[in-house]
């Protein structure tokens, strides 16, 4: 058998080729898992016998789980301090270093550092300095500076865990800063000029104009954010633990405790569904009340 | 298009063809992977390149002896369990697996692993020459899944040099908890500002599931309704609120460290006296400068006289072509000479009682009390509560229901009652079935 290729079948080959990595690890890494996961939530599948079908009984469980509700709420909770915080936070910090102060690129790139430490090696730091006792690195510091008589209890109390938390992630902040650096450089100047000119202050400039402008970033860091926090987890598994008294078990460590320690992967791809549903409603809703969002005035 | 979608069948038949011509290569008769040498090849998973290092000296003296065996060892780093469960998912797990005494379940309940009950007769193995509790520690539902290779019983270990500069007397085998409490207290030490200590009495590893369980039950307190084979979540007790009321009173003093609010660090530092460990991490600390140590019994408790215990070994994979021949490690490892082979690494009390005075083992950390790994009539062996409760779920969240307790307890977080409520409310939780 001879085969004679044509130029056009020839880009194609060459087309599918080219691509063929990326599909393929999509479609092994990815597209298969989520459909598998969408069977398994229909069984009790324990991660090595064969599934058995059970129909939506994982679904109705999780609904009248305790330990399930409680870890929505916690996320929830998570979501609505951390979200915020993070946005005002990455957009105050790009300000600043938006200034023209002497060796400004120096600060960036040490604010930019902590964005590369491996996130274990990270999470190891924040254990010792976060220690609640007077030996903790924060608490030495605070001591010493006049602003603590008693250690701050950081990771430890249900009351400061999700302060403390919300305090840790703000110091990986320099990634973000990049994207609010970019939108500011991207500002035409002349809207500042004609302002200056009108007798503008820096608040009018402020509120008139830099946030306005920002709005797609302030949309992006919105969606991405809040899918973010209610994914979080990392720092349950390798810090807290879930706790203190279960403040910090998240769905996400919780499908993960589910899954992987208890063995029922049913009843945690049940759980994970719900969540991804959930995170989609969240996202549904922002796109349509994205009105606010300014995209230029070609839109 | 036609012809594109061809070539690509052409080729996908082709990597097919080839996977199972490469597939059927070197399997012997039976489905036996067999080398070059016609000797059968056995695959055993061990955790960690240290894993490597404690049972090269058994496979080798194995194989000498067994001509037609071979071993192809296979390290797994990092989430052992998980990996091994995922190869066993994927019909590519090895045939002999390293457990831990916490794993036997978990792996034995999916019907991962093999009974070597029915191997014993065929490499005379004698049950009765084992402690029981080290039996136990590999059994799951009566049958023996895994065969433990060291009879790991906690102690404590001391630093001598802190005894001497206060001038305290080293402790004995056969102490009370009174004596140690005693003892612990006098190393207590507060720093300037009073704020924390600078040196403690002991590090009891409130966290351990050999250690915190051990200290409840020997206070009064309990977990569960029974010791073994508990069905219902008992925490929340007047006597368990008394015992973790007496341990939280001793880590406020200085007697021992609040593990949930550590503020000195571990042992190695040199700044506590005791410390609860089990033997395999002893040789390190004896032969080091800043803690020259040596080991004593664990205390005598006043309710009951439970010790931690617990072990680990191998089992066969219900997937392996050559079980017989896998079995015939396993059982090797618990046998006289293989327990032998094994003391010779330094980390091993054999899991037979006639090699209790043997010279193999008692001669690798030269000088210790070695009698104060031994089974005693003042102490009973207690395995964690995960392995012995009367549930696959709650043995899933045992140990971090027990944890939570205390943490919520020594962290500040609640008074001792209101810990001991939320403690038992999550295990109670997982004692329900879906």
């Amino acid at each position: 058998m001879k085969f004679r290729l044509s130029r056009k079948v020839k880009d194609e080959i060459a087309g599918l080729t080219f691509v063929s990595p990326v599909m393929i690890g999509i479609l092994v890494f990815n597209a298969i898992p989520i459909c598998m996961s969408i069977f398994f939530s229909f069984t009790n599948y324990d991660n090595i016998n064969p599934a058995e079908w059970i129909g939506i009984k994982n679904f109705i469980d999780l609904f009248k789980d305790e330990w399930v509700i409680n870890s929505f709420y916690r996320t929830f909770e998570y979501t609505l301090w951390s979200v915020p915080w993070g946005m005002f936070f990455g957009f105050f910090s790009a300000l600043c270093m938006n200034s023209n102060i002497k060796a400004m690129s120096t600060y960036r790139v040490l604010f930019y550092l902590p964005c590369i430490v491996p996130g274990v090696c990270s999470a190891m730091i924040w254990r010792d300095m976060f220690n609640p006792t007077m030996n903790g690195g924060f608490n030495r510091v605070f001591e010493a500076l006049g602003l603590i008589k008693e250690p701050l209890t950081w990771f430890s109390h249900p009351d400061t865990v999700v302060f403390t938390m919300i305090f840790m992630s703000l110091f990986s902040f320099g990634g973000g800063c990049l994207l609010w650096l970019a939108t500011f450089k991207g500002i035409p100047t002349s809207l500042y000029e004609s302002a200056a000119l009108d007798g503008a202050k820096w608040y009018h400039r402020l509120f008139k104009i830099t946030i306005p402008m920002c709005t797609p970033l302030i949309f992006y860091n919105l969606v991405t954010g809040i899918i973010g926090a209610l994914q979080a987890s990392a720092t349950a598994m390798l810090l807290t633990g879930g706790g203190p008294v279960g403040k910090t078990h998240y769905i996400a460590y919780n499908i993960y405790v589910t899954g992987l320690v208890q063995m029922d992967m049913g009843y945690a791809s049940a759980q994970a569904w719900i969540l991804t549903l959930i995170i989609m409603a969240f996202t549904l809703v922002l796109f349509k009340s994205g009105g606010w969002v300014y995209y230029g005035e070609d839109q | 298009m036609k012809k594109v979608i061809r070539l690509f069948a052409l080729v996908l038949a082709v990597v097919l063809m080839a996977t199972v011509a490469l597939a059927g290569c070197g399997n012997g008769s039976g489905g036996k992977t067999v080398n070059e040498k016609g000797q059968i090849v056995i695959r055993i998973a061990v955790s960690g390149d240290s894993g490597v290092d404690a049972v090269e000296g058994m496979l080798k003296s194995y194989a000498n002896k067994n001509k037609g065996i071979a071993f192809k060892q296979e390290p797994v780093v990092g989430e052992y369990t998980q990996k091994l469960i995922t190869q066993v998912a994927a019909g590519t797990a090895p045939d002999l697996v390293w457990v831990s005494d916490t794993n036997v379940r978990t792996l034995a309940s999916k019907g991962v692993l093999v009974d070597l009950k029915p191997y014993y007769k065929k490499y005379k193995f004698d049950s009765s020459d084992m402690y029981e509790s080290m039996l136990l520690c590999g059994q799951y539902d009566g049958k023996q899944y895994m065969m433990p290779r060291d009879y790991n019983r906690v102690i404590l270990i001391y630093n001598k040099k802190l005894f001497d500069q206060a001038g305290v007397a080293y402790p004995k085998n056969g102490w009370t908890w009174e004596e140690f409490k005693t003892t612990a207290r006098k190393f207590a030490k507060l720093s300037n500002s009073g704020k924390v200590y600078l040196q403690r009495g002991a590090n009891l590893q409130l966290h351990w599931g050999a250690s915190a369980p051990q200290l409840i039950y020997g206070l009064g307190g309990t977990i569960c309704d029974k010791v073994v084979g508990g069905t219902k979540a008992n925490m929340n007790t007047p006597e368990t609120v008394a015992a973790i009321k007496e341990l939280k009173a001793l880590a406020d003093e200085g007697a021992i460290v609040n593990n949930f609010k550590n503020d000195i660090g571990e042992y190695s530092s040199g700044k506590i006296a005791m410390n609860a460990t089990s033997f395999p991490s002893v040789k390190y600390a004896v032969e080091s400068e800043t803690t020259p140590s040596d080991i004593v019994s664990w205390p005598i408790m006043p309710k009951a006289n439970y010790v931690g215990c617990g072990s680990s070994g191998y089992a066969v994979v219900k997937t392996s072509k050559c079980q017989e021949e896998a079995a015939g490690f396993a059982l090797y490892v618990a046998s006289p000479d293989g327990q032998k082979e094994f003391s010779k690494s330094g980390y091993c009390v054999p899991v037979l009682k006639s090699l209790a005075n043997d010279s193999t083992w008692r001669d690798t950390v030269p000088g210790i009390n070695y009698d104060a790994l031994m089974p005693s009539d003042y102490l009973t062996d207690n395995l964690q509560p995960d392995i012995i409760v009367g549930s696959d779920k709650a043995a899933t969240g045992i140990n971090s229901a027990w944890k939570e307790m205390l943490s919520a307890y020594f962290a500040g977080i609640y008074d001792a009652e209101k810990a001991a409520a939320y403690g038992n409310k999550s295990l109670e939780n997982l004692f329900k079935e879906r």
